[in-house]
C-alpha cells in the first residue's frame, strides 16, 4: 500500500476547515439573540442549535488552550494558528459549570469531531437560557477569506461547516 | 506609566462577555495594557490571555497601561470596569 504525500504548489495559501460540533441546525451567528454574538464583538463563525445532541466536540484540529471553570468556554488554538472560541449556551456562565461536564484538559492535543464537553441541554433548557453552541474564530483577520456552507441540518464531526485560506 | 486597581464586583467575573468587550476596548489604544492577577500577567489585547486569567468576582485586578495615549486609556478602562465588572 502506498501513501503519497500530496504537496500544494500554492504554498502561501492555506485551505482549512471547520466542522459541526453538534447534530441539530445551523444558525447564522448574525441571528442569535445577544448582541454580544450577534454584532461579532468576540468574533465571527457559526452557531449550532443542537437537537438533542448533548455532546459537543472539537471543530478542528487543536491545542486546548483555556477551558473556563464554568466549563461553558473552550478556547482552542489550531494548528495553522486560528484561536477559536466555543461558547456553549448564552449566559450560561451564571450556571457555575452546573450541567456541564469537560472532557479535555489545557494543554491537551485534540483532533476534528473528538469530545470536548457534555452538556445538559434540558438542565439549560429549564433554567431558561438559549442551548446555541457558538463557534468563533476570533483571530478572523488572520483569514483572507472564509464561506459557510449552505446547511439547514449539520452532522457533528462532520458537516464541513465553514472552508477558510489564510 | 499609569495603574488602575480594581476589584472585581460582577458575580460572574471576566467571562466571555466582558473579556470580549474589554479586548475591543484595549485594541482602541496604542499602549500597551497588562492584567494583573496575582502574579499572573495577560495581554489585555489577547481575548484568550484575559479568559485564561479566570478573574473571578472579589479578585483584585491590576491593569498597567504603558504609551503615549495611556491618559486616555486609563480613563476609558476605569469606566469600562466601573460599568461592567
Amino acid at each position: 500500500m502506498f501513501t503519497f504525500l500530496k504537496k500544494d504548489k500554492e504554498t502561501t495559501k492555506t485551505k482549512s476547515q471547520l466542522v459541526a460540533v453538534q447534530n441539530g441546525t445551523l444558525v447564522k451567528v448574525e441571528n442569535l439573540p445577544d448582541p454580544m454574538f450577534a454584532e461579532k464583538i468576540l468574533g465571527d463563525g457559526f452557531a449550532i442549535l443542537p437537537n438533542n445532541d448533548g455532546i459537543v466536540v472539537s471543530p478542528a484540529d487543536a491545542t486546548v488552550e483555556e477551558v473556563q471553570d464554568t466549563l461553558h468556554a473552550y478556547c482552542l488554538h489550531t494548528n495553522d494558528g486560528l484561536d477559536i472560541l466555543v461558547h456553549i449556551g448564552i449566559n450560561t456562565v451564571s450556571l457555575n459549570g452546573e450541567g456541564f461536564k469537560s472532557k479535555v484538559k489545557k494543554g491537551q492535543n485534540i483532533k476534528a469531531g473528538d469530545t470536548l464537553a457534555i452538556v445538559d441541554l434540558n438542565l439549560i433548557e429549564s433554567k431558561g437560557l438559549p442551548t446555541y453552541t457558538i463557534v468563533l474564530i476570533t483571530n478572523v483577520d488572520k483569514l483572507k477569506n472564509f464561506t459557510i456552507c449552505n446547511n439547514k441540518e449539520v452532522k457533528s464531526g462532520e458537516t464541513i461547516v465553514i472552508n477558510y485560506n489564510i | 506609566m499609569k495603574e488602575i486597581k480594581y476589584v472585581i464586583t460582577d458575580e460572574n467575573g471576566i467571562h466571555a462577555r466582558p473579556a470580549g468587550i474589554l479586548v475591543k476596548k484595549a485594541k482602541e489604544f496604542n499602549s500597551d495594557i497588562k492584567i494583573t492577577k496575582v502574579g499572573k500577567s495577560a495581554d489585555a489585547k489577547k481575548l484568550f490571555n484575559v479568559m485564561g486569567l479566570a478573574v473571578k468576582q472579589g479578585d483584585e485586578i491590576v491593569i498597567t497601561i504603558n504609551g503615549d495615549d495611556e491618559n486616555s486609556a486609563t480613563e476609558e478602562l476605569q469606566q469600562f470596569l466601573s460599568k461592567n465588572l
